[in-house]
């Protein structure tokens, strides 16, 4: 089997992997990061998520392979000593969440989102926003926090 | 908004593991020698089960036990149960179809 090394969460890691191996088993099967969730698998829900090289990239349609030498990082990865991120401190200010489970997607998309459009207005959050489903919350609070949590990264 | 009491915010207390991806979730549980179970389901919406070939599948490496409609019924285990049976105008029990976990003899 072949071995695929990359940063995630800051940390070098490697692992060995089927072909077929996708980034979200890596990450939830053998580095036991299961903060990154599988909701479709068919790329339509955003609940896998995960940055690569900066970039949100949908974790369940990506191979392990693909990311050799990349610098992943999950939502595990995201507070600094202890310290919550200022999206995920928007997302629980704004009650953006209720399960949680499409909750990481949504927080790394939305970082992603702010990194690139600095400012997003609420239009533009619910459009950037079509790859993410999340069946709790209605959206109303995940683009509220969103718009917060893109004032407090300063964007 | 009042401070405190009724009507005061109140951040909810399992957030902060939601948020940070420490949630755990069903999907998230990988015990040792955890099995996995796969489901099968039929190309068609509504039809006739003449027979329900499990041989190829049982003999599959690594395979624990592969199960149809008529195990369950075997092994006695019933149907999806109605959670709130009601009665008709008259006094009447509503009638409930039957619902096998897995499909027996015919899908609907
Ligand atoms: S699990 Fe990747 S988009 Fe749904
Ligand atoms: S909070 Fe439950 S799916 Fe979004």
């Amino acid at each position: 089997m072949p071995t695929v090394s990359l940063t995630v969460n800051g940390k070098a890691v490697s692992a060995e992997v089927e072909n077929r191996t996708l980034l979200v088993q890596l990450l939830r099967e053998k580095l036991g990061l299961t903060g990154t969730h599988v909701g479709c698998d068919t790329s339509q829900c955003g609940a896998c998520v995960v940055h690569i090289n900066g970039d949100a990239v949908k974790s369940c349609t990506t191979l392990a392979l693909q990311v050799e030498g990349a610098d992943v990082t999950t939502i595990e990865g995201l507070a600094t000593n202890g310290e919550l991120h200022p999206m995920q401190e928007a997302f629980r200010d704004n009650h953006a969440l209720q399960c949680g489970f499409c909750t990481p997607g949504m927080v790394m998309s939305a970082i992603d989102l702010v990194n690139k459009n600095p400012k997003p207005d609420e239009q533009t959050v619910r459009h950037e926003l079509e790859g993410n489903l999340c069946r709790c919350t209605g959206y109303h609070n995940i683009v509220k926090a969103i718009i917060a949590g893109g004032e407090a990264m300063g964007g | 908004m009042a401070e405190n009491g009724i009507g005061a915010r109140s951040l909810r207390k399992e957030d902060a593991r939601f948020l940070r991806g420490t949630g755990h979730y069903v999907d998230d549980i990988n015990r040792p020698g955890q099995a996995y179970a796969a489901f099968v389901r039929s190309p068609h919406a509504h039809a006739k089960i003449n027979k329900v070939d499990t041989s190829k599948a049982a003999g599959a490496p690594g395979v624990l036990a592969v199960l149809a409609g008529d195990d369950l019924a075997a092994d006695e285990i019933g149907g999806l149960i109605c959670g709130w049976m009601v009665t008709d105008k008259n006094g009447d029990p509503m009638k409930a179809p039957p619902h096998p976990a897995l499909a027996q003899s015919k899908v609907n």
